[in-house]
């Protein structure tokens, strides 16, 4: 009898064992790291269609008041933190042949965009309120070979969109020139606030 | 205790990070093509208030001195390089029913508007109106005559213009009455 005991418990003992030494080799959870990288960028770009503006002086109104022509969507920025943007012109004047116009006479003027960019992407969408759209500091800019404060916002964003409205003041400037296109080129640079 | 499939999970993630994380570095800067295109304008317009200017005969020194009448800022021009101003009657009479009265009794005289102020540096680029332009009273004709001679162009450039009827033989022995004629001002270049 006290065998037969001794023989259960041990039996007992070995399924108990048995049992134990699988849960051991079941291990059914595994932990892995997931690193998320965050790098610091900025950029901006202009509408790939909108990459010639041209203003076009065609009557004696455009003369006496200027002509100016507003670009929707035109710059598209994207920035991990707070960004200015500045702009400026590759040279003093806008240039046809020999003559010249200073390029102080155009104005250009940045709004946050309203309508929907060529893309198809909804202006702001991905700020988080449009606050931080209103948050953001827009200058207008007399064109200038040295770069000058355009835009500047204390907060980041992605995929948002600026207005810009290129002036050209008309008047004197635009007298006794010969006719023709004269060109200049403007460059956006983006940089940490 | 990683098995050799969890060490490919990892390298799989790293690499997608890798990707996400490098592209923004690039552009800081974008530039566009500014283009000003001028054409040739030569614009001229009578002030939209003066488009009918009347002379008066009313008194003896009228019939017999004549009348004038000055029209401030008359003409409004506007011109990317030098220009002429002509003017020309629509006949060589001023009509009232059958009644004439000869319309080279009439004379324009134009001068350069305060409006401008002054007169000078309006012309552009510093250089004086007056200095650029030549201005010639004309007698009415049907055959256009120059008024204004301006050898540089400018952005809304004033002018007044004096109308003045002589008054004499060629007022007296008509029917009391309106006379008209119609005045046209034409730009051209230089």
């Amino acid at each position: 009898m006290k065998l037969k005991v001794n023989r259960i418990i041990m039996i007992a003992g070995s399924i108990f064992c048995l049992m134990q030494s699988q849960k051991i080799n079941a291990q059914t959870t595994a932990n892995s790291t997931l690193n998320v990288v965050l790098s610091d960028v900025r950029s901006i770009k202009v509408n790939p269609s909108q990459t010639n503006v041209s203003l076009i002086f065609a009557n004696a109104a455009d003369y006496n008041n200027g002509v100016s022509s507003n670009q929707v969507g035109h710059l598209e920025v994207t920035s991990t933190g707070g960004y200015a943007i500045k702009v400026k012109s590759s040279g003093p004047t806008l240039v046809n042949g020999a003559n010249a116009i200073p390029v102080n006479t155009i104005t250009l003027t940045p709004t946050t965009g309203t309508q929907a960019a060529p893309s198809g992407n909804v202006v702001g969408i991905s700020i988080p309120g449009a606050n931080n759209v209103q948050k953001a500091s827009l200058l207008s800019a007399i064109l200038n070979p040295t770069a000058v404060d355009f835009i500047s916002s204390p907060t980041g964003a992605t995929k948002l969109y600026y207005d810009v409205k290129y002036q050209a003041s008309g008047g004197t400037s635009y007298i006794n020139k010969a006719a023709g296109t004269y060109s200049t080129t403007i460059t956006y640079s983006i940089e940490p606030l | 205790m990683f098995t050799g499939r969890q060490h490919k999970t990892n390298i799989f993630i790293g690499i997608i990070l890798l990707f996400i994380a490098l592209p923004g570095f690039s552009q800081t800067s974008a530039s566009a093509t500014l283009n000003v295109y001028l054409a040739d304008v030569r614009s001229i317009k009578v002030n939209p208030a003066q488009s009918i200017v009347t002379l008066n005969f009313a008194t003896a020194t009228d019939y017999a001195n004549g009348v004038s009448l000055s029209q401030p800022s008359h003409l409004e021009v506007t011109s990317t390089g030098g220009y002429i101003v002509k003017v020309k009657s629509s006949s060589s009479v001023l009509q009232n029913r059958s009644e004439v009265i000869q319309a080279n009794t009439i004379t324009l005289t134009p001068s350069i508007s305060n409006a401008n102020g002054g007169g000078s540096n309006i012309g552009g680029n510093s250089q004086s109106l007056a200095a650029d332009t030549y201005l010639y009273p004309s007698k009415l004709n049907v055959t256009p005559k120059i008024i204004i001679d301006a050898s540089r162009g400018s952005s809304r450039t004033f002018y007044d213009v004096k109308y003045q009827a002589s008054g004499g033989a060629e007022y007296m022995n008509k029917a009391s009455g309106n006379y008209s004629v119609t005045i046209t001002y034409t730009i051209e270049p230089q």
